[in-house]
């Protein structure tokens, strides 16, 4: 009590002058309040780390990883080809020479379930990564020129988005023809606009920020900014809108593979195994079971990382 | 308000001449005219056919009559289908798709939405958790996997519901609940998130604090508000059903526009495909427009921010 009216120097006539070692340090050595004792975390670990807490998203991880390896290896390890016919062996029910059964041409089921996982997901990872590059251009020049430009550029996305897109890619298929190559360009140049709007907005907030301007003070140029500063800064939402645009872009090559746009034969998506499935689902629903059971699993599998990732990347959103 | 219709009514228009025009010209970058497969053909019965459908006039010309046509809405024959116009196949196949669709959307409406008030209110209880397991799974399993899965259980198996063929109430149960899946997946996600928004809101907080019933506040304070933003699935969701009616009616046998429009794609009718696309892209540009209007009305906020363009 008395230490303290001194030191507030209330009134220091009456106890006279404060020696200096009137005070004595008790508590931790200024030094070692400031020793960092946990190793410093980025953004991407401590998203690592929260996504790893997401029992669904690492369940959907692991299947995503899983399927790539099988699509990968699984063709060499069977011991079929997925054109090699053995008409005598045609619509065979699932037993231990041919674990999916066989097709109508007596072609083993396992391996074109296995074949068409390579196509059905390079077509899902190619589209998307079309999807990115365009999308993420477009709304990363929009957004920092700004302005009229902007305004213009993003009149022009609200008018596509007005347009049924679905029915532009059937009209793409029929003018290209079916086949592996086209569908790629099909869903890559069509569906990029929710990219370009996410990247375009990233981008807006981005661009008022102090590294910014550290930047552009140093000599950056529009071009070194966007692809080096502000892209890389907004890739938290570029990711999770990747990851949930792969099994869109699965889904809706499997959805042309029902009307009869997927890829020629005898190479055979996952979507194109399913319809021709359908027909025979009556005394062979094994043909019809399995790649639609491949087709939801990785639909289900990317949903839930792509939900577990937007909680990661971005926790403010999570509930 | 008038200004904020006037320019949706205008963007719609805008987006309409540019999906006929991309489809005109993509129409026309087919490699040889629609009669080039057929078998050798004397070349003065080749230039009559061409003269008959006009496909000897220069490009520009058939744009124009071609745009002309779908002022008029008419939207000239089918190449492959003799006598047949493409409006013929709208008449007689639209009703039945429309149908299908309407009961698709009041099925997923009115399963879709409770589900979601309850799985809010029951936040992080076992009751929210199982709904929206299932509801991610109906979200990821699209409809023509579905389709044949009932079908195999219902039709084939347990023999309760006719496999195929449209007429009775009892066809059209399944291919209703197979497009109904995935919207009302949807509905029940949009509705559980836009509802736990609301529910933490402060009004809310003086609604129970002035005494009203939990019945009270949850209905005319928490559900009439969180329900807006719903309205703007409503377009998506249209588009949704309409490009799923193409092949759940290849599957059901149902004899709607969608099938016709599948058949003319492996058939390479091309006008009919033409004219097809320009009325489903019509059809759902002015589904949105609809939408747009009603969210309109609703949002009050909507009108001060036309008022500010």
């Amino acid at each position: 009590m008395k230490a303290m009216s001194v030191a507030n120097g209330v009134n220091p006539g009456v106890f006279g002058p404060v020696p200096e070692n009137a005070f004595e340090h008790v508590g931790p050595a200024p030094e070692e309040q400031n020793l960092i004792v946990r190793p410093p975390t980025t953004y991407w670990q401590d998203a690592w780390r929260r996504l790893k807490k997401n029992f669904l998203a690492m369940c959907g991880l692991y299947v995503i990883i899983l399927f790539i390896a099988l699509a990968i290896f699984g063709p060499m390890l069977t011991g079929y080809t997925y054109f090699g016919q053995v008409l005598t062996d045609a619509n065979k029910a699932p037993s231990l020479a041919h674990w999916f059964g066989t097709d109508h041409l007596g072609r083993d089921e396992l391996t074109r379930v296995l074949y068409g996982a390579r196509i059905s997901l390079s077509i899902g990872i190619v589209a998307s990564v079309i999807n990115l590059a365009v999308g993420a251009l477009y709304g990363g020049i929009s957004g920092l020129v700004g302005g009229r430009t902007d305004n213009v550029m993003m009149r022009i996305v609200d008018i596509i988005y007005g347009i049924p897109l679905q029915l532009v890619v059937i009209l793409l298929m029929v003018v290209m023809g079916s086949g592996l190559l086209n569908i790629y360009v099909a869903l890559g140049l069509v569906y990029w606009l929710g990219m370009a709007r996410i990247v375009r907005g990233q981008v807006l907030a981005l661009k008022e920020q102090e590294f910014v301007l550290a930047a552009r003070m140093v000599g950056a140029d529009q071009r070194r900014l966007l692809l080096r500063h502000l892209i890389p800064n907004a890739m938290g939402p570029i990711i999770v809108t990747l990851t949930l645009s792969i099994p869109q872009a699965i889904f809706t090559e499997a959805w042309l593979s029902f009307i009869g746009l997927g890829v020629a034969a005898p190479q055979a998506s996952w979507g194109v195994l399913a319809s021709e499935g359908v027909g025979g689902l009556r005394s062979y629903p094994w043909q019809t079971f399995f790649p639609a059971a491949a087709i939801s699993l990785t639909m289900l599998a990317f949903n839930f990382l792509g939900d577990g990732l937007r909680d990661a990347l971005d926790p403010r959103l999570r509930r | 308000m008038a200004r904020y219709i006037l320019q949706r009514v205008f963007a719609a228009f805008v987006a309409l001449w540019i999906l006929t025009t991309v489809t005109f010209v993509l129409m026309h970058a087919i490699p040889g005219g629609p009669f080039t497969r057929e078998r050798n053909v004397p070349e003065a019965v080749m230039r009559n056919i061409e003269a008959k459908y006009h496909l000897d006039d220069p490009l520009w010309q058939q744009y124009l009559d071609y745009l002309g046509g779908v002022v008029r809405f008419d939207l000239g024959p089918s190449f492959k289908f003799q006598g047949q116009t493409v409006n013929d196949f709208i008449r007689r196949g639209f009703p039945v798709s429309a149908e299908l669709g309407i009961i698709s959307i009041i099925l997923s409406m009115a399963i879709g939405i409770p589900v979601g008030i309850i799985s809010a209110l029951r936040q992080n209880k076992w009751q929210d958790n199982v709904t929206m397991l299932v509801a991610i799974i109906g979200v990821s399993v699209p409809s023509f996997i579905i389709a044949p899965l009932l079908m195999y259980v219902f039709a084939l198996k347990l023999r309760w519901l006719p496999p195929a063929m449209w007429g009775s109430w009892r066809q059209v149960i399944m291919p209703a609940v197979a497009l109904a899946l995935l919207p009302l997946a949807t509905f029940s996600r949009l509705m559980r998130s836009s509802m736990l928004d609301v529910i933490s809101q402060d009004y809310i907080k003086t609604a129970r604090a002035k005494g009203l019933s939990e019945l009270a506040v949850t209905w005319r304070h928490a559900v009439k508000n969180a329900v807006m933003p719903i309205v703007t699935y409503l377009g998506p969701l249209i588009a949704a059903i309409l490009t799923g009616t193409f092949i759940i009616e290849q599957i059901f046998a149902i004899p709607g526009l969608g099938r016709q429009f599948v058949w003319s794609v492996n058939n390479r009718d091309y006008t009919t495909i033409l004219g097809l696309t320009i009325f489903y892209g019509a059809f759902l540009l002015l589904m949105n427009l609809v939408v747009d209007i009603i969210y309109g009305f609703l949002d009050p906020r909507i009108q001060i921010a036309g008022r500010k363009d």
